[in-house]
């Protein structure tokens, strides 16, 4: 039982159940096929869509290649790395935004909106268009075909708000989310599955904006994580950024200050850094030109590889202390490993492979494309959700301990980071006050120890309770992290029988009613796309009629009665008036009234032909 | 034990039928011991232990009951968690010897804060060499220190598990609220090993390791 078992009309386009790796540079789709998970590309093309989107002066956006072909032309209105800003505030991401050439801001619900064009978007509406191209781009790959649900990757180290705004953006890009599944853990299932490796194994896993560490256990087809860690804000963009101060600083002399913070200076330089980073990863030196002729710039300079690797060095450190602590966390010493596997396409850089292979005593295993193991991994994970094999089991855990603030602002541990997910604790709250009615409730993720230095996942108010003298009151919270790693919170009160009702408000996340809002306007612009396509539709029909009246104008002239020829020429010169509208209804009646009015013109040719092939000519000689 | 309602089976766990691999509703939360198919005491055999885990999740894990429907995928996560919170617990020792104490009504950390008497002048000595090592020392020094008292507190929390879980497997424990100061020894232990770590972090990552 698998995919295959929906395809039962012929014709209909085969509804096909994809692993979906969303990356923050690139993104990918996979399908399980012939017992094992392939990449789904169209002939002659890698299948991956960069996760980048453009907005151009008209029309709806453009994501992926032809988005980054704009990158430079009109860097204004091209985002990149969207997915950083998932489930992320403002404060929390200050100095990453400096230098950004489009402006971002926050709405009262703490979700950033970025303005492009005169229309906000929040960060999923954003990751919904790269969704959907990535989407597309499979379904092409795939023939006829449609995504009927998806698993989609997300980082390990992700909290719960940035699952959420992951789940979101799925949901707005009109896909069913299967399972949301960490990145690692994908990996580590391909690599297991092509390389049939047992044993404790180390994922490695640097991209473009996110790090991940996991620790995992493959043993009989069980692929049991023993602890992750990383950071949500540390990958190849951030080596990127590096060459970008070492070009601005370089040109510091060149440029003044409001040059080199030029929108399309920046992006010009960012290019050229990845560009460069890329380089180095096989030439020991790479010469960085810079052409733009706005300012008048036309520069060269270069960049050694030694001069790359020191400004990097302290990054690939901050992923060696995340490694240190997910082997003490899954107590396991680098001795003790049988394999360390490199993923993302920023293993790729020498120094990480370097610094790895000293950190884990071994060389890395580096045989699976670090593109492409996330999305083939994704794919797997869907065939045994499909029921189609019992022989993989993932058992994944949750990054971050949850706790709850308690009075005198510490947190309280509900669930220890590490834990194998789903998981779920009960505890019980009272009133501290005669007849309190309801109980405040900070949830908040993370490790320190005072709930203002965590993550706030949100805050729910316990309500409903039925006056009682302070104490007397047993309400029972559950907290349960499920198997997509994301976390429901119900409650009970006990003594009178009352459900208390509990309204979590999201720190950083879409409310029900913005996601509707959403939604909806996605039904709206998908009635205006609707629209757009049958104008365009029959103008081009408009177009082919003008073409056949113009081609028989001989015939028209000497055997229409003038009545219908007069018709005709004002019915043509109407329609052709009426292309030059956008407005559907104005075309549409137009190209009405011109058939119409054709209709003698037509019955004229119709007569001619009929004639002629009785006097034994062809229908081309007509 | 009961039977399977689906095939009669008599069940193992009352989470899953292993005969038929139906889901079982369960009402009252089931002890980790029940859950995981294991005899209640302090004694847990870890192989044993580990291949009940697996064999049970391989029944009840969502991924496996994700085509049968929203009712079924519930069962699952729920049935999915019991079982990864009794193995958290009983593969920890202080977890099962905590939940052990509360099965037999000894007061909570909260309730009983005391540690044993003759535990505390050994705190006082362990004190100062962590004290000694926030300060700050050369390298060489604050590694021996770090390294000697790791394994002096290894060494003590070694002992103590000891004598409380043979305490914990007898026919007769012995008072809830000694035991509960035992447990307590532990759990100062294990706090100051983490201390440890964070400061052997801190130090490696300060000195640019």
């Amino acid at each position: 039982m698998g995919y295959i078992e929906l395809d039962v009309l012929d014709g209909a386009p085969r509804r096909i159940v994809i692993g979906i790796d969303l990356g923050t540079t690139n993104s990918l789709a996979a399908l399980w096929e012939d017992d094992r998970p392939v990449i789904l590309r169209q002939e002659g093309t890698t299948g991956i869509v960069p996760s980048v989107i453009n907005f151009p002066g008209e029309g709806t956006p453009l994501v992926g290649k032809q988005a980054r072909a704009q990158a430079v032309v009109d860097p204004q209105h091209t985002l990149f790395s969207v997915k950083r800003l998932l489930g992320r505030g403002l404060a929390e991401l200050r100095s990453e935004l400096q230098g950004l050439p489009y402006a971002i801001s926050e709405n009262e619900n703490g979700v950033l909106e970025i303005e492009m064009r005169g229309q906000t978007y929040t960060p999923p509406e954003l990751s919904a268009l790269i969704l959907r191209a990535t989407c597309d781009e499979a379904c092409a790959a795939f023939g006829n075909a449609e995504v009927a649900s998806a698993v989609i990757t997300v980082p390990a180290y992700f909290d719960d708000a940035q699952r959420q705004a992951t789940r979101d953006a799925a949901r707005l890009a009109g896909i069913e989310v299967l399972r949301i599944v960490n990145e690692p853990t994908a990996a580590s299932l391909a690599y297991g599955l092509d390389q049939k490796g047992e044993g404790t194994v180390a994922i490695y896993d640097l991209g473009g904006g996110t790090f991940d560490v996991s620790i995992l256990s493959i043993e009989e087809g069980v692929f049991r994580v023993l602890a992750t860690n990383g950071d949500t804000q540390l990958g190849g963009d951030d080596f990127d950024r590096e060459i970008v101060e070492l070009i601005r600083e370089g040109l510091a002399g060149e440029l003044s200050a409001e040059d080199l913070a030029d929108p399309a200076f920046l992006q010009a330089a960012r290019l050229a850094a990845e560009k460069c980073k890329i380089a180095l990863s096989s030439d020991p030196r790479h010469e960085v030109h810079l052409s733009l002729p706005d300012l008048g710039l036309n520069w060269r300079h270069r960049v050694t590889r030694e001069e790359f690797e020191e400004r990097i060095s302290p990054l690939v450190d901050r992923t060696l202390d995340c490694c240190r602590r997910a082997m003490a966390d899954a107590g396991i010493k680098p001795s003790e490993l049988d394999e360390v596997v490199l993923v993302g396409g920023s293993t790729r850089v020498p120094l990480v492979r370097a610094r790895t292979e000293e950190f884990f005593g071994r060389p890395p295993h580096t045989e699976l494309n670090p593109d492409e193991v996330v999305a083939l991994g994704a794919a797997a994970q869907a065939q045994v959700l499909m029921g189609g094999t019992r022989d993989i089991l993932l058992m994944d855990v949750t990054p971050l301990s949850l706790g709850l603030e308690t009075v005198g602002g510490a947190v309280s541990k509900l669930i220890e980071r590490n834990s194998t997910v789903p998981c779920s604790v009960t505890e019980g709250f009272t009133t501290y006050v005669d007849g309190q009615s309801g109980i405040d409730f900070n949830i908040v993720q993370g490790e320190r120890e005072m709930a203002a230095d965590c993550r706030s996942l949100g805050r729910f108010k316990l309500t409903g309770l039925p006056p009682m003298p302070a104490g007397m009151a047993r309400v029972a919270v559950c907290f349960h992290i499920d198997a997509n790693g994301l976390l429901t919170v119900t409650a009970k009160e006990d003594t009178s029988g009352v459900r208390a009702e509990i309204e979590v408000l999201p720190s950083h996340g879409l409310s029900e009613e913005d996601m509707e809002t959403m939604l909806q306007a996605g039904f709206d612009n998908a009635g205006e796309d609707f629209d757009r396509r049958r104008v365009a539709d029959l103008k081009a029909e408009i177009g082919t009629m003008l073409l056949a009246v113009k081609k028989n104008q001989t015939a028209a002239d000497e055997k229409l009665d003038p009545e219908s020829h007069k018709d005709l020429t004002d019915a043509a010169a109407r329609a052709n008036k009426a292309c030059e509208s956008d407005d559907l209804d104005e075309i549409r009646s137009a190209r009405d009234e011109f058939e119409q009015a054709s209709l003698p013109l037509a019955a004229v040719l119709m007569d001619h032909v009929v004639k002629g092939a009785i006097q034994g000519k062809s229908l081309d000689e007509v | 034990m009961s039977a399977c309602p689906d095939c009669g089976a008599a069940l193992q766990t009352p989470l899953v039928c292993e005969g038929c691999g139906a889901l079982q509703t369960t009402q009252d939360n089931p002890s980790p011991f029940e859950v995981l198919g294991l005899v209640r005491g302090w004694t847990v055999d870890r192989a044993e232990l580990g291949r009940n885990l697996l064999r049970l999740t391989r029944l009840t894990h969502p991924d496996f009951h994700e085509a049968h429907g929203e009712e079924a995928r519930d069962l699952a996560e729920r049935n999915t968690a019991l079982v990864n919170s009794a193995y958290s617990t009983l593969n920890d020792d202080v977890l099962r010897a905590e939940w052990l104490l509360a099965d037999m009504g000894a007061p909570s950390p909260d309730e009983e804060r005391q540690m044993p008497q003759q535990f505390l002048m050994e705190v006082l000595e362990w004190n100062e060499v962590l004290e000694e090592v926030r300060v700050g020392g050369t390298e060489q020094d604050d590694h021996r220190r770090l390294e000697g008292l790791r394994t002096d507190l290894q060494a003590q929390r070694a002992m103590s598990l000891s004598q409380l879980g043979q305490r914990l497997q007898a026919a007769e424990p012995g008072d809830p609220q000694t035991l509960r100061q035992e447990l307590n020894t532990v759990r100062y232990l294990d706090r100051t090993l983490n201390e440890l770590d964070e400061l052997a972090l801190e130090k490696s990552s300060t000195r640019g390791d």
